[in-house]
């Protein structure tokens, strides 16, 4: 009942969030089709990549998901085990359906733009994967793998939005003042010089081999090691929640 | 077991120690009185049973179930903290509606009547309340849970007298429709006094009496009379406080006194729990 209520009380926290993330897509979709539907001769435009919209909307409602409704929860007499637990359930249901709506409006999209020969519609995931569907494009193939793509990227976008804020909520004024200077510091300056100076750039060669390996591009652009690698992101991230959320207490 | 067990409860912020080995039981059904001085660990006490802080070892049960992280405990008891827990951009009756849904036994018709007896405009966002109206909001929310334990912390902080005098009369008539546990946290000693039937008196994060106000009160006396008689009568006894008006005096005594042992003209009456308590908290 409790964990019912729970979930139903974090959906509806983005009742309002959402409708207008919606309106403001449509009206960039809508503004983008008008102002490329006369492109003239030789004029080509590709507009596209707006689950990449979706995926920073779930971060930035992860990172307000908390310190409010743990509060008001609490107040309800709802247990921290379940408060987590109906993030998870709102963590996977929300990108599902967001992800949902992405692909039919992209159709729709395509489907305006289809007597077009100027204009391409894309997602963010056929641009990126584009080797994969050269001889399949537009099947149901590329629409299935691209709505379980954004599923479980704007999921792990979402728990990593969680972490981050209940990490903040966590930690003492002098570790949110660390956390926000030296994370920064280290990752824009700090490594930088160091991997330049000392390591001669194997650190940075390394992490972008990780990411290709882990988007799986090395493996003939396969979307499902990302998809895998996302899951396994979100499952560490919401471990690393999970022990952060438990020992949450009230504050003034 | 029934009520909420509080066993060798210690809590430390740092090098404070706010509880230290609390053990107490909250029976169903009664009025309770948690009193001690700023800073003795009540909040922090009622805290630790909601679960909004971690105690550093003991126990708290409700009806026998362990209290911490468990939401069946937990749906047994509502508090009404002095702070506001709910979201900046809430309305009132958006709290209503919420509170409805975590706490199935709410009773809507008795919180939108009760929230038009206050004055309350439910169409108003929580933090543009008054400081009054923020407790009146959290008042008529808690009464309309039904939760079978309800914790009030300083429940009447910016109310004005009618609206004191409304809540604690609200409070009875509610209990005497179906009988609750309500534990009233305060420093109105004088106001609470009448309402409730137990009282706990905690001092420095320790319970020094958890008795009957019945009780606690005939652990002391008043003795009204002329000045000088006074005077005389209360030479060798343990005086709490002394009342004077024009030539008349009132004293407040520890331990009682035989009537038939009194001079004419001087009458022995019930002692005052106000003063009572400050004995007992004094330093």
């Amino acid at each position: 009942m409790n964990l019912k209520s729970a979930v139903k009380y974090q959906v509806l926290d983005g009742k309002v969030a959402i409708p207008v993330f919606y309106l403001v897509v449509l009206c960039v979709m809508a503004l983008l089709l008008v102002s490329t539907s006369d492109l003239g001769p030789g004029g080509y435009v590709n507009i596209g990549g707006f689950e990449m919209g979706t995926i920073i909307f779930l971060f930035i409602l992860g990172l307000n998901a908390f310190r409010e409704t743990f509060r008001m929860m609490i107040q309800n007499g709802v247990s921290r085990k379940t408060m987590f637990l109906s993030f998870v359930i709102l963590a996977l249901v929300l990108p599902l359906g967001m992800s949902c709506l992405n692909e039919i409006l992209l159709g729709i999209g395509k489907a305006m733009t289809a007597g077009n020969d100027n204009v391409t519609l894309q997602s963010a995931f056929e641009q990126i994967y584009a080797p994969r569907y050269i001889e399949n494009l537009g099947t149901m193939q590329v629409v299935l793998e691209g709505l379980l793509f954004t599923i479980c990227v704007s999921a792990a976008a979402m728990m990593l939005g969680y972490f981050i804020t209940t990490m903040y909520y966590r930690l003492n004024k002098a570790g949110r003042i660390a956390v926000s200077v030296g994370v920064p510091a280290i990752l824009i300056i700090g490594l930088p010089i160091f991997d330049a100076v000392v390591t001669g750039g194997a650190i940075y060669r390394a992490l972008g081999q990780l990411t290709l390996f882990a988007m799986g591009g090395p493996n003939g652009y396969n979307p499902y090691y990302a998809m895998v690698s996302s899951l396994i992101a979100f499952a560490l991230l919401a471990g690393l929640s999970w022990m952060l959320v438990r020992r949450a207490v009230v504050k003034d | 077991m029934k009520g909420i067990e509080v066993r060798n409860l210690v809590k430390n912020y740092g090098d404070v120690q706010a509880l230290r080995k609390v053990s107490l039981t909250f029976e169903e059904n009664k009025l309770y009185g948690l009193l001690g001085r700023n800073g003795a660990g009540k909040t922090t006490l009622l805290n630790c049973i909601t679960g909004r802080v971690f105690p550093n070892s003991g126990e708290i049960l409700v009806h026998g179930e362990t209290a911490l992280e468990n939401d069946k405990a937990q749906q047994k008891i509502f508090m009404m903290s002095e702070k506001n827990f709910y979201p900046d951009g809430m309305r009132v009756r958006d709290a209503i509606k919420w509170t409805r849904e975590f706490y199935p036994g709410f009773d809507e018709g008795y919180c939108m009547g009760l929230a038009e007896k206050f004055g309350l405009n439910t169409k108003k966002k929580i933090k543009s309340l008054s400081t009054g109206y923020g407790s009146i909001f959290k008042l008529v929310l808690t009464l309309s849970t039904n939760a079978p334990y309800l914790f009030f912390d300083e429940p009447v902080l910016g109310l004005d007298a009618n609206h004191r005098d409304m809540f604690y009369r609200a409070l009875l008539e509610k209990y005497s429709e179906k009988p609750f546990a309500a534990v009233i946290s305060t420093h109105l000693i004088e106001e609470v006094a009448g309402v409730i039937e137990e009282v706990i008196i905690i001092k420095k994060g320790e319970i020094i009496r958890n008795q009957s106000v019945d009780e606690l009160l005939a652990t002391g006396c008043t003795l009204s009379g002329t000045a000088a008689t006074i005077d005389s009568l209360i030479g060798d006894k343990n005086v709490l406080g002394v009342d004077s008006l024009g030539g008349l005096k009132t004293a407040y005594l520890v331990g009682q006194i035989d009537p038939s042992t009194l001079p004419a003209g001087i009458e022995i009456g019930k002692m005052d729990l106000q003063k009572l308590f400050i004995h007992l908290t004094n330093e």
